[in-house]
C-alpha cells in the first residue's frame, strides 16, 4: 500500500508547514496519484467486464472491485484536500499581503494557482468596488477605529515615492520618521513598509 | 439532494482527519478472498487466505470489516486497559505521542459500530472534559513568551487541543491589549511580520 502512504505524505507535508507559507507544489506525487487512480480504474473496468468467471469467484470479484474503488476514492479525497488547503492559504495571503504577492510565495505556485489567484483578486476588487453605493470600500482597512487624523510613523524599508490623496508625494526612506494622514498609511503598515511610532 | 452527496462526511477535506484514518491497524482476515493480493505488497500470491494478518490503514479495514470479511485490533490507546488509564487520570497521558489526532481517530472508531464503540465514545468525552481545565488554565495564565514548562505541556496535547490552546491564548492576549489600551496602535499583518523575520534569519545565516 505504498502508494496510499505516498499520497498521504502530500498532506503531511502541508500540515507540517502549517505555520509557514505555501510550500512548493508537489507535482511528482500528484501526477503519481493520478496515474495510480487511472490504473485502478482500468483494472476495475477489466474485472467488471470479465464475464467468464463462475459465480463463486464473481462474489470475490465484487469485493475486489469494491476495495479497489474505495482506494481510488481515498486517493481522490487526498488530492482534493491538498488542493483545497492550498487555495485556502492562498486566499488568506491575499488579505495579508494584498494583490502583490512576495516572491517567496509566488515562486512556489503553479501556473493554474497563479491564474486562480488573479481571478480571486479581480473578484474581490469587483466586490469591494461595488460597496458603499458604488463608491467602493476597501474591506482590508479600518479594522480599528481611528483615534486621530495624523499619526507618526517610521519607515522600515526604502519604498520610494508614495502619492497621497491630495496629490503630494512623500519619498519614503528607511529609518526616517513621517507624520502622515492615518487613512493613507494604514495599508502600508499592514504590509510592513512603515510602523506606527507610539507616543 | 442527490443521495450520494449525503455520504460525504463533514471532515472530507480535513487534513488531520485524513491522516488520522490512515493509521495502520493489524487486520485479520476471516475468510479467503481471491485476487485481493494487491492490497498487501509483501504478499506474493494472488489470493489472501483466511487468518492472514495484514497491516492496513483503518479506513480500508472498515470496508472489509463491514462485509464481515475481517476483524482488527484496536489501535494502542483505545483498548480497554488504556481506557482505564485515561479514566483514572487523563492529564498524565501524552496524547500527542498517541495521536497526534487522538480524538479524530476515536470519533472514527466510535462511528464504526464495534462492540466497544460506546465505551470509546464515552472515554473521549471524559478525557476531553478532564483535560480541558488544564488547557484553559495554562492558556489564560501564560506569559507572552513561551516558557519551557508551557512548551512541555503543549507538546503533550492532541492537535485538536493545541488549536484550542492557541485560540484561547490569542483571546487572552487581545483582552490584555484592550486593558492596556494598546489596541489603538495598528500593527503589520501577522504573515508579513513572519516573512520579515524569516528573511532576517536567512540573511544572518549567509
Amino acid at each position: 500500500m505504498n502508494f496510499i502512504d505516498r499520497c498521504v505524505s502530500l498532506l503531511k507535508e502541508l500540515s507540517s508547514s502549517k505555520k509557514d507559507f505555501l510550500p512548493v507544489y508537489n507535482n511528482e506525487i500528484v501526477s503519481e496519484c493520478i496515474t495510480t487512480m487511472k490504473r485502478l480504474f482500468e483494472e476495475n473496468q477489466k474485472e467488471a467486464l470479465d464475464t467468464s468467471t463462475d459465480s463463486a469467484s464473481s462474489q470475490d470479484g465484487f469485493i475486489v472491485v469494491k476495495i479497489r474503488h474505495s482506494i481510488l476514492l481515498f486517493i481522490k479525497r487526498c488530492l482534493i484536500a491538498y488542493h483545497h488547503e492550498r487555495l485556502n492559504r492562498l486566499k488568506k495571503l491575499r488579505w495579508e499581503f494584498g494583490s502583490e504577492l512576495p516572491t517567496e510565495v509566488s515562486c512556489n505556485l503553479t501556473p493554474k494557482e497563479i491564474e486562480w489567484f488573479a481571478k480571486y483578486c479581480s473578484n474581490l476588487s469587483d466586490y469591494m468596488g461595488r460597496l458603499n453605493e458604488g463608491r467602493g470600500f476597501d474591506l482590508t482597512l479600518n479594522r480599528t477605529a481611528p483615534k486621530r487624523i495624523f499619526i507618526q510613523v517610521r519607515c522600515l524599508q526604502d519604498h520610494g515615492d508614495h502619492e497621497l490623496e491630495d496629490g503630494t508625494t512623500v519619498c519614503l526612506q528607511k529609518d526616517n520618521l513621517y507624520y502622515l494622514p492615518f487613512s493613507q498609511c494604514e495599508k502600508l503598515i499592514h504590509q510592513g513598509i512603515i510602523e506606527q511610532v507610539s507616543d | 439532494m442527490d443521495s450520494s452527496a449525503l455520504t460525504i462526511s463533514h471532515d472530507y477535506l480535513d487534513i488531520d482527519s485524513i491522516i488520522a484514518v490512515n493509521t495502520k491497524v493489524t487486520t485479520k482476515m476471516e475468510s479467503t478472498v481471491c485476487k485481493l493480493g494487491f492490497i498487501d505488497p509483501a504478499c506474493d500470491s494472488e489470493n489472501i487466505v483466511k487468518n492472514t494478518k495484514l497491516e492496513l490503514p483503518i479506513w480500508l479495514t472498515r470496508e472489509l470489516y463491514n462485509d464481515g470479511l475481517a476483524t482488527f485490533e484496536l489501535p494502542k490507546g483505545y483498548n480497554e486497559s488504556f481506557r482505564q488509564v485515561l479514566e483514572a487520570d487523563a492529564n498524565v497521558v501524552d496524547l500527542h505521542r498517541l495521536g497526534p489526532n487522538y480524538y479524530r481517530l476515536g470519533q472514527f472508531l466510535a462511528a464504526l459500530n464495534l462492540p466497544e464503540s460506546t465505551a470509546i465514545a464515552n472515554c473521549l468525552v471524559d478525557t476531553f472534559y478532564q483535560r480541558l481545565r488544564r488547557i484553559m488554565d495554562f492558556s489564560s495564565n501564560s506569559p507572552t513568551s513561551l516558557t519551557p514548562e508551557i512548551g512541555q505541556f503543549v507538546g503533550k496535547l492532541d492537535n485538536e487541543e493545541v488549536k484550542l490552546f492557541e485560540e484561547s491564548r490569542k483571546a487572552m492576549e487581545k483582552f490584555k491589549a484592550w486593558e492596556d489600551r494598546r489596541i489603538e496602535k495598528i500593527l503589520s499583518n501577522e504573515l508579513v511580520t513572519k516573512l520579515r523575520k524569516r528573511k532576517r534569519a536567512a540573511m544572518e545565516l549567509d
